[in-house]
């Protein structure tokens, strides 16, 4: 609310144009001085919050089918007409000329995901689910080709299927997800504690793994590929139905505080998030296990930490399986709705309200200067 | 001249109109969210104690449960070690068999039930104290100050225990052993 203070600018300038230039203005200059500035600080208050409590979520699919179109080429017949001589007053002969061309369709790749929306792949992924799938039909299109000289090529379909969600067929991809986080701007005391650089080269903390549609890579502090993936597969299995998005954090010899500070690090993680954090020591033994998440369900957290602690050695394939069928099979998991902190108040930030401060004083100077000087005080 | 009066007048009389209304508005929208924090708060305490309550009846029947289960468990035993010997050679008594014992998984289960409930009510509670700090934000700082004067802090209720209330009344807690009985 305190930007709108910066409205005091127009409102003293239109005072001050009353007392002095009265005779230079008319009431839409008036007019023009208020609105514009509240306009300005409108867009930039908007803005502002927007920025503040912007954040994004990793959704998660899976691929179950995909079609592949091949090249065809067919010769289509037409005729044009072009101008063959002008004149002053433009076109005066026009004449008919055969424009028939060799009409090419270039081959494509699509794949449905299991929220029944198609994607455009690369010939490479299509190759890999016909792999992975191996159950490739032909679909015969019947075009009607038009054959002339060296134009004319038939082209068909292939397609192919997802047998079963079982993870072996699962190709996991994720989209990112823009959603409103009050929390990670305000003061309130949901918010977390600030980490500054030195906390985070002394605990290790991470950053959130980059966004890559086909190759996320949810687990941190590890170079597993194997587990990386079977991770992503279950988050594409889990993506739909249950709307979460695993992450695992691994901690070499670093104390429990490491993964508190993570949390902090990332304001809790977004809404869908499941952080399963674990310390591992030289001997590769799992030390200690904190999960955190926005979920109100603390049993799961509670059950999921002590069961992957018990697990003793830190076997990533077996860690990862046990997350992911903990929380397919857990009936509490959920997401939670950040709409319920609604309550909480955010405000533009002390450099906005110093632009829009600037800006305003800006404008308003500039409409001033205009409204004396224009012609509309010559109309009166 | 009289066209210019007329039109700064006018200009005048607009501006006041403009900020009169403008004012009434951020009046009623300060209130507005003032009240929507008061009841928003109401709420919050009623879920609550709704929490709480299933909060101790659950982890109270779960003990309960537990407690039959370990004394039902020792009478199976008992009974079966009591036939079992009946009548045997006592030269054959040095022989001895291990015996099963009580599951842990029960004891886990509750365990976690408390922390989980605990954790549960613990963010409800956060939640409460998140509103009424958004309450007195709105009621003291710059410009909602100005709007809503005379207007009451919220009041909320915090379940803790006497023991931490002794000790931040006194800023001492020198109950610092664990085992201490």
């Amino acid at each position: 609310m305190l930007i709108y203070l910066n409205m005091a600018i127009p409102v003293i300038a239109i005072l001050l144009m009353i007392l002095f230039f009265g005779k230079k203005f008319q009431l839409w200059e008036y007019a023009i001085i208020f609105a514009i500035p509240l306009i300005g600080i409108i867009i930039a208050k908007s803005v502002s919050i927007n920025n503040q409590t912007r954040d994004e979520e990793i959704l998660n699919y899976y691929f179950v089918s995909a079609k592949y179109t091949e090249f065809y080429q067919t010769y289509v017949h037409q005729t044009c007409t072009r101008c063959v001589r002008y004149d002053s007053t433009g076109c005066v002969q026009e004449e008919t000329y055969d424009c028939s061309y060799c009409d090419d369709h270039p081959p494509h790749w699509e794949a449905t995901d299991n929220l029944g929306k198609i994607h455009s792949i690369s010939e490479n992924k299509y190759n890999e689910l016909v792999l992975l799938w191996n159950n490739e039909s032909k679909i015969e299109l019947n075009r009607n080709i038009n054959y002339h000289f060296g134009c004319g090529v038939d082209g068909d379909a292939f397609i192919t299927k997802i047998k079963n969600d079982s993870l072996k067929y699962i190709v996991p991809f994720i989209k990112k997800h823009v959603y409103e986080n009050r929390v990670q701007c305000s003061d309130n005391v949901f918010n977390f504690q600030e980490i500054d650089s030195s906390d985070k080269r002394l605990y290790g903390l991470y950053e959130y793994p980059p966004e890559n549609t086909f190759n996320y890579n949810p687990i941190l502090g590890v170079n597993n590929l194997e587990a990386s993936k079977r991770l992503s597969k279950w988050n594409g299995k889990l993506g739909l139905h249950k709307r979460c998005h695993l992450l695992i954090c691994v901690f070499k010899n670093k104390s429990n505080i490491a993964a508190t500070k993570q949390e902090s690090y990332w304001k809790g993680g977004n809404k869908n998030e499941v952080v399963l954090c674990i310390g591992v020591d030289n001997d590769n033994k799992i030390s200690w296990t904190y999960v955190f998440s926005w979920t109100d369900n603390q049993l799961l957290k509670i059950e999921l930490r002590d069961e992957i602690l018990a697990m003793n050695n830190f076997d990533l394939i077996k860690i990862v399986d046990h997350f992911g069928n903990k929380v397919s099979k857990s009936k509490g998991w959920i997401k939670k709705s950040f709409k319920e902190f609604s309550y909480i108040n955010v405000e533009p930030t002390h450099t906005t309200i110093i632009i829009t401060f600037i800006i305003t004083l800006i404008l308003t100077v500039v409409l001033c200067v205009y409204g004396i000087n224009n012609r509309f005080e010559d109309e009166r | 001249m009289k066209k210019s009066l007329l039109i700064g007048g006018l200009s005048l009389f607009g501006l006041i109109v403009i900020c009169g209304i403008s004012l009434t508005m951020v009046f009623f929208s300060y209130s507005n969210r003032e009240i929507t924090l008061r009841n928003r708060a109401t709420a919050q305490e009623k879920e609550n104690k709704t929490v709480f309550d299933k909060m101790s009846k659950t982890i109270l029947q779960q003990a309960q449960i537990n407690e039959k289960y370990a004394s039902d468990f020792k009478e199976v035993i008992l009974k079966n070690t009591e036939n079992r010997y009946k009548d045997k050679d006592p030269a054959m008594l040095w022989i001895t068999e291990q015996n099963p014992s009580l599951p842990q998984e029960t004891y886990l289960k509750i365990m976690n039930s408390i922390e989980a409930l605990r954790a549960e009510f613990q963010q409800r509670q956060t939640k409460l104290i998140s509103i009424q700090q958004e309450h007195t934000n709105l009621l003291t700082l710059f410009p909602g100050s100005l709007f809503l004067t005379g207007r009451k802090p919220l009041e909320i209720k915090i379940v803790t225990s006497s023991k931490t209330e002794a000790a931040f009344s006194t800023g001492v807690e020198d109950d610092i052993n664990i085992y201490q009985k």
